[in-house]
């Protein structure tokens, strides 16, 4: 009998990297690997949760870490320990695919939001944001640009993530964490840090510095078309901004509070099927073929994405630009797993909408949002 | 299937004599032909039965190996029931079997794809299937004893070699130590090994085992899964265990389960216990995940109507799915109807460009339509308002009442193509002698519209309407693409939106923020089914009544 078959569900942008680890792995082993090709969202998971009992889902999943804890909670996910292999890798990326104590992944890529700066418009190098608005409500004045800065919002929905850097930026984090840097579901988004935050927040909405219709279309097209000095995004828009070949500069944000501006921490990662067809062969590619540098490197270039390892972050002198983001992603702090964080989602993004629309007085919103918060938990 | 063995009828020539040759009518066969089933001969029409049923069969035979392999015993026993049932109607002979050789592949596709459906929701309503009652109690213990083992603090990586012993093929471990070899087994812990030889850092052989190969490891995941060789005869140093096969850690186990019990136990002494809620619970009521699937009753049911949950909102989002059923419905006919008939006038020239300009909308897809639609009536940077009004910043999708408007505006432009199209089917299946005697009578435009257009109208279309009310009544697409159910209900702590209709508030209940419930998800939609079964059911009355007068 021979060792069998991997099957792996990766993303579009994943697959060319990884046929080119499968295939020394496949060299070394004899084992084949089949891709299945599916993007991943809330139903893909679902799909992999409801399937895994029955022994038909794919035996290595990669998934953004935040789905970390619905995995392990179904059970479908099989413990990793990386050992002395994960210790090339950032204590983020580490932290971020640890649930309940227990360590469930690899991780390949960490991806954070930063601020880039369109060089051919500014050279300035705002400590504060408040020193970026003015800066750029400067070049609205003296070039006729459009937006003071551009960042992605959701007026439907809200866009909590990108505005997380703001709100930690006076102290309002989501949750609190152990000392092993784990959530807790203990919501710490309220007290005076939160109002603070929400008042900013209402004062951003009043000045028309931020605005919620500005979908990610809309704000990235902006600031390619030169009409904002500064945008607000993560590593996933250069593509278009080299494609529109700008001469641009990633710096972290600035922050708007007394503390510094920590933005999440996305972590791609390597997951195990618990109930796969081939769970050792599985173990044995996460554990000792994706840890390696060169295979992080692999998927980098497919994917654009920083990678995990600090080796393979060492080895991308060529790209200064990623090269930032990963080093910002090492301040960042990893995005909740916690089931609890889904009750978060729901009304943060709209609470947030609301006091930028000025629909209501911003800590009385801020409040409700937070009891509303804690009534689901 | 009928169709083309019937086609294909045998004797040929006999069946054309009968028809265009009179005189060959002497024959016996044309008389006889049609009566006797043309699949009983040995002509093309049988070989084309065989090799279906052939096919038939074989695809069955395949499925139910299969099914068996997998231990889907309810699968395989349908499959057995189906292909012998499948075989008896096809090849028994007599005329009394012949209608269910027609209904044959209807039943089965009826009851795969309906049958099934429905009682498998109805199953689900009643249990707690949803995020973290996923499988099975014993995936939950296997997954929580794998998981629950802690790495021993400060213990090494162990490199390991899989062996198996000669004498039972049990599994065992061997690693290398400062150039001795080590080897230990589930009962026994890790000793020098006599008779062991190793090169490049990895054991080649070793007395008594055999070494597997990397193939023969990767093919015994379940042994290796529970082989624990403990470290040292002290507890306290852990146990190996390797999930890849070439590597391996100490771990002390955290959790295990008890039999006696039916618990699990903690390191520290705690008990989580089964109270039958589909999780091991502590005393002091935190339960393990994950959980299992169990019966919960009427609980799924209970919590629609649990102010807590959603029974708060569930009334005004009931009313306001039937307004935008009702609405859409009545709109989109109407828009639809005065359409088809302005164009309906014969001397108008060019009607079929118009008829094609108006039936655009339904044909671009409806997700890029519905989305497109999101993006023109952005605040700030939408079409509408930038351009048509001038930038008037009209808040369509952020002012509830706004909203539930932008939503219906969407689904009539949606949806008057179709209604126009039907009225146009239906306008031009009215005889034309019905107005002309109408008109001799004396009656008036309004009148002929009244008396005789809208009843011969509504005969032909009145059960597409009620489809469309039972379609639009669960319009998830809509609803979700364009405003999401939003904007949401600041107040509320079921996170409703002004324009959620039951089943896109069903999906935010159920399977928004990351956590899936379908147990409940089933029960709504078990209550979502009842309502519009009862209004399409009372709506069919009245147009049976309508089909009475004609």
């Amino acid at each position: 009998m021979g060792p069998g078959q991997l099957r792996i569900q990766a993303g579009d942008d994943e697959i060319p990297g990884l046929q080119q680890i499968a295939e020394r792995f496949t060299d070394a082993t004899g084992v084949t690997v089949e891709f299945i090709q599916r993007e991943i969202n809330a139903q893909s998971i679902s799909d992999f949760i409801a399937q895994a009992p029955m022994g038909q889902a794919p035996d290595i999943l990669i998934s953004p870490h935040d789905n970390l804890g619905q995995l392990a909670a179904n059970g479908v996910i099989a413990s990793v320990e990386m050992g002395d292999r994960g210790e090339d890798f950032t204590q983020n990326a580490l932290t971020a695919v640890t649930y309940d104590g227990v360590s469930y992944g690899v991780p390949y890529a960490v991806e954070c939001v930063a601020m880039v700066r369109n060089d051919d418009l500014t050279q300035d190098e705002p400590e504060t944001f408040d020193d970026l608005r003015a800066v750029g409500r400067r070049l609205m004045d003296e070039q006729g640009l459009q937006y003071p800065f551009t960042i992605s919002q959701s007026p439907t929905n809200g866009d909590p993530y990108h505005l997380y850097a703001l709100q930690t930026s006076f102290g309002a984090e989501v949750f609190a964490r152990d000392e092993d840097g784990e959530y807790l579901p203990e919501l710490t988004m309220g007290g005076s840090e939160g109002e603070q935050f929400a008042n900013y927040l209402a004062d951003l909405g009043e000045t028309g510095d931020l605005r919620t219709s500005m979908t990610p279309d809309i704000a990235k097209e902006a600031f390619i078309n030169g009409e904002s000095g500064f945008h607000l995004c993560g590593p996933w828009d250069l593509v278009d901004l080299e494609a529109a070949e700008m001469n641009c500069t990633v710096f972290p944000i600035p922050p708007a509070g007394p503390e510094e501006a920590r933005p999440f921490a996305g972590v791609q990662a390597f997951f195990v099927n618990a109930n796969g067809r081939n769970p050792v062969a599985a173990q044995d590619f996460v554990t000792n073929w994706i840890t390696q540098p060169e295979s992080q490197l692999a998927l980098y270039k497919s994917t654009g994405r920083p990678p995990a390892s600090s080796t393979a972050v060492e080895q991308m002198q060529d790209d200064p630009w990623r090269t930032q983001y990963a080093v910002i992603a090492e301040t960042a702090l990893p995005m909740p797993a916690i089931p609890a964080m889904g009750a978060v989602w729901s009304f943060w993004g709209t609470a947030q909408n609301a006091i930028v629309d000025g629909r209501g007085e911003p800590q009385q919103l801020w409040e409700n949002m937070i009891s509303n918060i804690e009534g689901q938990i | 299937m009928a169709s083309t063995t019937r086609s294909s009828a045998p004797e040929p020539a006999g069946n054309s004599a009968e028809t265009t040759l009179p005189w060959g009518a002497g024959d016996s066969a044309p008389a006889t032909e049609p009566k006797r089933a043309h699949s009983r001969g040995f002509g093309v029409g049988f070989v084309v039965k065989l090799i279906l049923m052939a096919l038939i069969n074989a695809f069955g035979i395949y499925g139910i190996v299969a099914a068996f392999g997998v231990g889907s015993w309810a699968i395989a026993v349908f499959l057995i029931l189906a292909l012998i049932a499948a075989n008896l109607i096809y090849f028994l002979p007599g005329r009394r079997i012949l209608p269910a050789k027609y209904l044959f592949p209807g039943l089965i596709f009826l009851l795969v794809f309906q049958v099934f459906v429905i009682l498998y929701t109805g199953y689900t309503a009643f249990t707690n299937y949803g995020d973290g009652h996923n499988g099975t109690k014993e995936d939950a213990i296997a997954q929580l004893e794998q998981t629950y083992e802690q790495r021993v603090e400060g213990s090494p990586q162990y490199p390991v070699t899989v062996l198996s012993s000669d004498d039972d093929g049990a599994l065992a471990l061997a690693t290398l130590q400062d150039g001795q070899v080590l080897v230990g087994s589930q009962d026994t812990a890790l000793a020098p090994a006599a008779n062991a030889e190793s090169s490049d850092g990895s054991v080649t052989a070793v007395d008594g085992y055999e070494v597997l190969d990397y193939a023969e490891t990767v093919n015994s995941p379940e042994q290796l899964a529970e082989l624990r060789v403990p470290v040292s005869d002290d507890p306290a140093d852990g146990a190996l265990r390797t999930a890849d096969g070439s590597t391996a850690f100490a771990y002390t186990p955290t959790l295990t389960y008890d039999d006696g019990q039916d618990a699990m136990v903690d390191a520290d002494g705690t008990v989580w216990a089964d109270q039958g809620t589909g999780a091991f619970v502590s005393p002091d009521g935190e339960e393990l995940r994950p959980g299992w699937q169990v019966f919960v009753g009427f609980d799924n049911f209970a919590a629609v109507f649990d102010p807590e949950v959603i029974g708060g909102p569930f009334l005004s989002v009931t009313l306001w799915t039937f307004a935008f059923a009702l609405i859409s419905v009545a709109s989109t006919f109407l828009l639809g109807l005065l359409l088809a008939i302005l164009l309906n006038d014969k001397n108008l020239k060019g009607r079929n460009i118009y008829r094609a300009i108006i039936f655009m909308p339904y044909a671009f897809p409806m997700f890029l339509s519905a989305l497109i639609w999101a993006g023109l009536l952005n605040t700030d940077y939408g079409w509408v308002n930038q351009v048509l009004l001038s930038g008037a910043g009209v808040p369509w999708l952020e002012d509830p009442w706004m909203a539930r408007l932008s939503v219906l505006l969407v689904n009539l432009w949606l949806g008057f193509p179709y209604m126009f199209l039907i009225s146009t089917g239906a306008l031009q299946s009215i005889p034309e002698e019905l107005y002309e005697s109408a008109a001799m009578d004396g009656a008036g435009p309004v009148r002929r519209f009244r008396s005789i257009t809208l009843p011969m109208l509504m005969v032909a279309v009145g059960p597409l309407l009620i489809a469309s009310f039972a379609m639009n009544f669960n319009n998830f697409n809509v609803i979700y693409l364009v405003t999401q159910g939003g904007p949401q209900d600041l107040d509320s702590t079921t996170g409703v939106g002004a324009t959620d209709i039951l089943i896109s508030f069903v999906y935010k209940i159920a399977f928004s923020g990351g956590t899936n419930d379908y147990g409940l998800a089933a029960a709504l939609s078990i209550l979502i089914f009842v309502m519009v079964a009862v209004v399409s059911l009372l709506t069919f009355r009245r147009s049976k009544a309508l089909e009475e007068i004609n």
